[in-house]
């Protein structure tokens, strides 16, 4: 019932998002692109914080944010420009802002260190603001803003949600905010709803408040006030002055005069009406036509979007489930109808899984920042540039992969990317470049991080798997053997440990990270001349199109997005007795199922020998590889809910998860990238089963 | 939480602990069921209130018109400076017949 905590967490949700934004707006000053637009967007991301600290009373933050936006002020203004040493300091206080939010006020009061921290950056911006850090307050920045000759007058009409004290939100809190942004010179408090007390809901709001406002401060800013409580509530925010106002006013007193109004003022008092609606529609208040052609956003709390998805996963197996069943009918109708249910399941899985996309890009900004702070870190020159960050990914994907990208774009800053002077003797551009991209290809995602740095060391990454034992002198690896040897836990060729790589414990944590997406990495590099390191992913790990096959007593699906083609094995004539088939021309490694996973055949062996001894190959392919799989039965096309492999299974390689059929067996789901790997290798034994 | 004393004609409710969401229900319970002579004075001692939210002023400007519908007198005394601020922010002071 009481609830304050959900609108905690949206306010944290929306600050952890504006404070992204001002690193953004951050970086473009840094980049010299410090126009009015970039400037208003910092100045309002941080106005938009403390506003919202200051509802839920976190005056540790509102505070603090105060002085920032003192400074964006004067900034916006142009009493002040950015230099560096400012910019710095705005980096540190927009991160300051970061740690108060994420500390509760009565650890932020025990804390001296946190608070030697905010007086520190308050001394460094104090002489921006040109205030002193002791004059901070609440009461101050109240008569300070009303001391302000632009000021404007207001009657702000609140007639707030009926749920909104269940809700945790005290209409006192908002008025109560308001006076640190203006004064307030009178507040009727309308009863006009208050019920008996014997009909009222004790927990439900009725009072209605009229509200004289005076403030410097911009209508929107006024109107941010309630934006955690907009949803079912009418606010009416009317400047004094307006000829709406007027009207209204005339209407109110049942003057007289209210008769001579012509209908060309009615008319024009129509049209101000409409404006006034059409404002807080901005803020969700209510909806008329005009708002229909924006795009409008609901913030859903993702945890009912995995519910969602998990009902829908059940449904997918319920509607297999009643395939199975139907098919049996051979009943025309039921089938045409069951196909139509199908066709809307489909559909439905598709719209759902749709919610739970998000661009990339969002987390590729935050890297523009990370490459900053890091080649300050460093003293080394690297400019980054993103591509591809309207790619979409599952957004649980996109969580689980921030960190491993981190660690590779740290590791190429840190690796890879010379030192200036270094890149000069080399005859190469003074500054490094680190490239950031995101692409589909074939039903997966690839994000690459490349750098134009010296490349990896083969000879070292050999000599150094040699003196830890990890392959002996006589080994001969592939280039990409050879760099898979950097995801060996505790790895790393770098002969001076610094803070941010090279410890060696983090290249196999991030591989690990990738495989647990589903993904892979692969390393392309050149001496001198730089690194790649792309990661591939599916798109989601919810729900797949697959391919069910069976082999033996198994069921196995192949994720749809890997399959090339299936044929005939027979047709193929085996090269050299190695293990692969010429497919137009083009040498396929392949992998008997069977044989691989050690399977039975349930049947009786003379049944098999006389029903089917005919196989098939499915060929699949993950990147640039392909690999055929040898199976015994082509089952078709198939909605794949993912679930998670027990224990037991785990260990077993092939496998990257398992799924629910409609007839209530278990399906393995192939792990591709690996059998295509195992393929290969196992190309040139010897023929064993297969003839 | 509630303390009725009665006191010749008049009766004064001690209230003991905060009139806030959290126990609106509570309270809203007590004064509901609280049966309101006529030409008494009911006096709510709010001595012990430390904190008021929007919630508590609603249930005592609603307790104060059950009372005044049944033409008893109803009364506020010894008021916190927190609780009389809450009042004079939503201006409420002479719908609850607060003189000071």
């Amino acid at each position: 019932m009481m609830d304050m905590n959900d609108a905690l967490q949206t306010f944290y949700a929306e600050s952890e998002e504006l404070l992204e934004k001002m690193d953004s707006a951050l970086l473009l000053v840094e980049g010299g692109d410090n126009n009015d637009e970039v400037l208003n967007d910092l100045f309002r991301s941080a106005h938009t914080i403390k506003g919202s600290a200051g509802i839920f009373g976190l005056f540790h933050i509102v505070n603090f944010t105060h002085i920032i936006e003192n400074v964006l002020d004067n900034v916006r203004d142009k009493v002040i420009t950015i230099d560096k040493d400012l910019l710095n300091v705005l980096f540190k206080a927009k991160d300051h802002m970061g740690t108060l939010i994420n500390t509760d006020i009565q650890v932020y009061e025990e804390s001296e260190e946190l608070k030697e921290i905010s007086s520190t950056l308050h001394s460094a911006l104090n002489k921006y603001a040109d205030i002193k850090t002791s004059e901070i307050q609440l009461n101050e920045v109240d008569s300070e803003i009303n001391s302000d000759s632009k000021s404007t007058n207001w009657n702000i009409h609140l007639k707030l949600s009926s749920d909104c004290l269940q809700n945790g939100m005290d209409p006192i809190s908002f008025i109560n905010y308001l006076m640190s942004i203006g004064t307030i010179h009178k507040i009727i408090t309308g009863m006009s709803e208050l019920p008996n007390i014997q009909d009222m809901d004790p927990e439900l709001l009725y009072f209605i408040f009229d509200i004289e406002f005076e403030s410097s401060e911009p209508k929107s800013a006024i109107e941010d006030t309630f934006m955690f409580v907009i949803e079912n509530s009418t606010i009416d925010i009317i400047e004094t002055n307006s000829p709406i106002k007027q009207f209204i006013d005339v209407l109110i007193t049942d003057n007289p005069t209210v008769t001579q109004i012509d209908t060309a003022n009615i008319k024009q008092t129509e049209e101000f009406s409409e404006k006034v609606t059409v404002s807080n529609n901005d803020n969700g208040n209510s909806t008329t036509t005009d708002s229909n052609s924006r795009t409008k956003f609901v913030r859903v709390n993702s945890e009912r979007l995995d519910i969602l998805i998990n009902l829908i996963g059940e449904l997918v197996i319920s509607k297999q489930r009643v395939d199975s069943i139907c098919e049996k009918t051979k009943d025309d109708v039921l089938l045409e109808a069951i196909e139509s249910l199908g066709n809307h399941t489909e559909s439905l899985r598709d719209a759902a899984l749709d919610l739970r996309m998000v661009p990339i890009g969002e987390t590729f900004q935050r890297f523009r920042r990370i490459v900053r702070d890091t080649a300050q870190e460093l003293g080394k020159d690297i400019e980054l540039t993103i591509t591809g960050g309207e790619t979409e990914l599952d957004r649980l994907m996109v969580e689980k992969l921030t960190d491993p990208l981190i660690h590779i774009v740290r590791n190429a800053m840190d690796h890879g990317v010379e030192s200036t002077e270094t890149r000069i003797e080399a005859g190469k551009e003074p500054q490094g470049k680190i490239l950031l991209s995101a692409f589909h290809d074939a039903g997966h995602v690839v994000i690459e991080v490349s750098d134009d740095g010296g490349g990896i060391n083969k000879k070292r990454i050999t000599e150094k798997a040699i003196s830890l034992n990890i392959i002996d002198e006589s080994s001969t690896l592939s280039d990409q053997e050879l760099y898979a040897l950097l995801f060996h836990p505790g790895f790393s060729t770098k002969e001076e440990v610094t803070n941010l790589s090279g410890r060696g414990v983090g290249m196999d944590v991030v591989n690990k990270n990738v495989q647990a997406l589903q993904g892979s990495i692969e390393i392309e590099s050149e001496e001198g001349v730089g690194s790649k390191f792309s990661i591939r992913l599916p798109l989601t790990l919810a729900i797949i199109d697959g391919f069910h096959v069976r082999s033996g007593s198994s069921d196995f699906i192949i994720p749809q997005a890997t399959v090339v083609e299936c044929m005939d094995l027979a047709i193929f004539s085996t090269v050299d007795q190695r293990r692969c088939v010429n497919l137009r021309g083009e040498m396929i490694p392949y992998i008997d199922l069977k044989e691989f996973f050690k399977l039975k055949t349930t049947e009786p062996e003379q049944v098999v020998h006389h029903k089917k001894t005919r196989k098939e190959v499915v060929i699949v392919q993950f990147g640039e590889e392909r690999a055929g799989l040898v199976v015994d039965d082509l089952q078709g096309e198939i909605q794949t809910v993912v679930k998670p492999l027990s224990s037991i299974f785990k260990c077993l390689p092939g496998i990257s998860g398992s799924s629910l059929l409609g007839n209530g067996e278990i399906a393995f789901i192939l792990d591709i990238p690996q059998l295509i790997e195992k393929s290969i290798s196992t190309e040139n034994r010897p023929m064993e089963t297969f003839k | 939480m509630f303390n009725l004393v009665e006191n010749d004609d008049d009766f004064e409710i001690k209230i003991n602990g905060d009139l806030t969401i959290y126990n609106a229900i509570e309270t809203h319970t007590y004064f509901s069921e609280l049966e309101c002579q006529q030409n008494k004075k009911y006096t709510l001692n709010c001595e012990d209130i430390n904190n008021i939210d929007t919630s508590g002023l609603q249930l005592l400007v609603a307790f104060k018109n059950k009372v005044i519908s049944n033409q008893a007198l109803f009364e506020l005394k010894n008021i916190e400076s927190e609780v009389l601020s809450k009042i004079n922010l939503l201006n409420l002071k002479s719908e609850l017949f607060i003189t000071e």
